[in-house]
């Protein structure tokens, strides 16, 4: 039996967590609470929220929970890290697959109608601009990015313990600190809204995919040296 | 379970010695087949490789015969031949240490003697 | 035989301290292995280097003739299953026997529902809700139904009962003389699993410190009991490796064999003489605390 299989046959069982959870408990609370919020206060310009951003969030929990959990269910069980690694790539991208076609089916659904109610919350302007493509892919590369943004954070862990994230989040604090004096003494923040202003949702969601493919390499290396 | 193995001596030998004692006591008949090792092992709970180790030290030994795919037979003559071997370890194992053992008491052979014939009558 | 692990020179360090300090051993194909010693003596993380879970520090593992390292060819071989296993945490029992069936080549389902059903293990019951006791039933089943050619199991009775602890050794012997296997019992509980292992290993202080058949260490070692300056006597030049004085008594216990002359020698001293069982004898192998040595038997 490939064992690569064996790994999504693995994360297969585990539905809760993979489905259940993001939709049922991340979105559908999230869509449920604007609606009523809609319906109750019917705003005349419309109900624009940010709700969809959960099962963003949840798609980052899956990457944490699948490689603090799995893995070393995984691998107690005789299982090579890099196979469980591309099990996981392949089911994630699966997942993100299945997630990016439905949350598009819905923005469609949604469209003017806006559930009755004004509510704006699969179609958002900006988000959902261009083609359909262009949209689909929007969403796709957003889950994905969340996901190895998730699983590239516990490899980390995974591969250098406590000590790694207690090194690591600080200097990404830092770092990120100093660029933004940086960007303040020179005064590049209005070209960095330009730049950004200036290109397609899908464009970004490239550069959100690069930054995917990038955590999910640095994982794998990382993976491939982590012990139980 | 049963039987108990000592945990101070080797194990195969006691798997042996408790054929050999089910041949002396007639459990076993010459010419009968004997529980596989495989049976001993989960009788016994040991090793199935320490029973079958001590299953080949009486086939070496005559005791026990093979019969090709079908399993272990007692030998022919086995009964008698075992009482024989016994017989010597007797001596050093009992008359020799009841000896030793009267002397430090002060028993005298004569009372020993007598001792044994009580003893006949008893079972 | 052919030799299935071959361990040689295997040490790991943690923060400068030896967990397992250059060990070497090897495991032949079809044999039962007692891997013993305290808690903490380096068992597991030896099993963990066997299993590529974890990386030795120097050394060399080989199993089945090949490094383990992202080994399909030898990880698919073997299982290893260990007190600390973790499970995805909403898994069931049946999710995780599911998965066995898809993940060891040789699992047999029957045997699988069998033992299921002698351990009366609850196949819809949440791991996470699982008793100490039914995680190690859990263990035990996925360890004999997954028929692996080198199957491991560290400590596989925490929490069992007497009752299902007679229940493995049962089943890991019938099933064991039907399909035999590399089968390596790991467990600082000596006395029970003894009589079913054929070759021992105690490591202790990650030093190994008796590699042998286990026939051969059975009256291997015997206590002399008597006054204390003629058990002295008795015992000069002998390696002795455990004291105990009471009174003016001492009770020695001496590595080797007794044979007649020997006997006779303690006869004349007035001493009593006793042999020493397999387990009495591992733990006054890993109770000193200095002088470690490996143990050299005749």
């Amino acid at each position: 039996m490939n064992r690569i299989a064996t790994v999504m046959k693995i994360h297969a069982k585990d539905k809760l967590m993979w489905l259940i959870l993001p939709w049922c408990l991340g979105l559908l609370p999230a869509f449920l609470v604007n609606f009523l919020i809609g319906g109750i206060v019917q705003p005349e310009e419309g109900l624009y929220t940010g709700g969809l951003a959960s099962i963003f969030v949840w798609m980052m929990v899956v990457g944490i929970v699948t490689l603090t959990k799995s893995f070393p269910f995984a691998l107690g069980l005789s299982i090579r890290r890099t196979d469980f690694f591309l099990g996981t790539l392949m089911m994630i991208i699966v997942v993100c697959l299945g997630s990016s076609v439905v949350l598009l089916a819905l923005s469609f659904l949604e469209g003017d109608w806006a559930w009755g109610v004004g509510l704006h919350f699969f179609k958002l302007p900006y988000l959902s601009d261009g083609s359909l493509a262009e949209q689909w892919w929007t969403l796709f590369a957003t889950a994905f990015h969340m996901s190895f943004l998730g699983f590239g954070i516990v490899a980390v862990y995974r591969r250098f313990g406590r000590m790694g994230l207690f090194i690591m989040f600080p200097v990404i604090f830092v770092g990120g600190s100093v660029l933004a004096l940086l960007c303040t003494y020179f005064g590049w923040w209005a070209d960095i809204f330009n730049w950004l202003s200036g290109h397609s949702a899908a464009l970004l969601a490239s550069w959100l995919f690069v930054g995917a493919v990038i955590y999910a390499l640095l994982s794998f290396f990382m993976i491939r040296k982590a012990t139980v | 379970m049963v039987f108990k193995m000592d945990d101070s001596r080797p194990i195969f030998l006691q798997i042996a010695e408790h054929i050999e004692d089910d041949i002396i006591e007639g459990r076993l008949q010459e010419e009968s087949q004997v529980p596989s090792t495989t049976q001993f092992a989960s009788f016994f709970q040991i090793n199935p490789a320490t029973a079958a180790k001590g299953v080949n030290l009486l086939v070496d030994e005559n005791i026990l015969y093979k019969k090709r795919g079908i399993g272990m037979f007692v030998s022919t003559g086995a009964k008698a031949r075992l009482m024989e071997k016994r017989k010597e370890s007797f001596y050093e194992q009992y008359v020799v240490a009841m000896i030793r053992e009267a002397e430090k008491l002060g028993i005298s052979k004569d009372q020993l003697t007598d001792m044994i014939r009580r003893g006949e009558g008893t079972k | 035989m052919k030799n299935i692990v071959e361990v040689k020179g295997l040490t790991k360090t943690y923060g400068g301290v030896n967990a397992v300090d250059d060990v070497s051993f090897t495991m032949e194909s079809g044999k039962i292995y007692g891997l013993l010693g305290r808690n903490g003596a380096g068992k597991t993380t030896i099993m963990h280097m066997l299993t590529a879970q974890m990386f030795p520090t120097s050394g060399k593992v080989h199993v089945f003739g090949e490094t383990p390292y992202e080994n399909n060819r030898v990880l698919s071989q073997v299982c290893f299953i260990k007190e600390s296993q973790k499970y995805p945490d909403h898994f069931r029992v049946s999710d995780v026997l599911e998965l066995c069936h898809v993940i060891f080549p040789n699992w047999d389902q029957q045997f699988a529902d069998q033992l299921v059903n002698d351990f009366r293990l609850p196949l819809k019951r949440g791991i996470k809700k699982l008793s100490r006791g039914m995680l190690s039933s859990l263990g035990v089943i996925i360890g004999l139904a997954s028929r692996a050619p080198l199957t491991m199991f560290d400590e596989p009775y925490l929490g069992l009962d007497a009752v299902a602890r007679e229940l493995f050794y049962d089943r890991l012997i019938e099933d064991y003389a039907e399909h035999p296997r590399t089968i390596v019992l790991s467990t600082h509980l000596i006395d029970e699993v003894s009589r079913i292992l054929e070759h021992i290993i105690v490591i202790d202080s990650g030093k190994l410190i008796l590699n042998k058949d286990a026939d051969t260490i059975r009256g291997q070692a015997y206590s002399a009991i008597g006054q204390a300056e003629k058990v002295e006597s008795f015992i000069s030049g002998q390696e002795t490796i455990d004291r105990k004085p009471f009174g003016g008594l001492l009770s020695a216990t001496v590595l080797g064999s007794l044979d007649p002359e020997r006997r006779k020698q303690a006869e004349l001293l007035g001493l009593e003489l006793t042999p020493v069982s397999l387990q009495q004898l591992i733990v006054h192998l890993t109770k000193q605390k200095s002088d470690l040595r490996a143990v050299d038997f005749r």
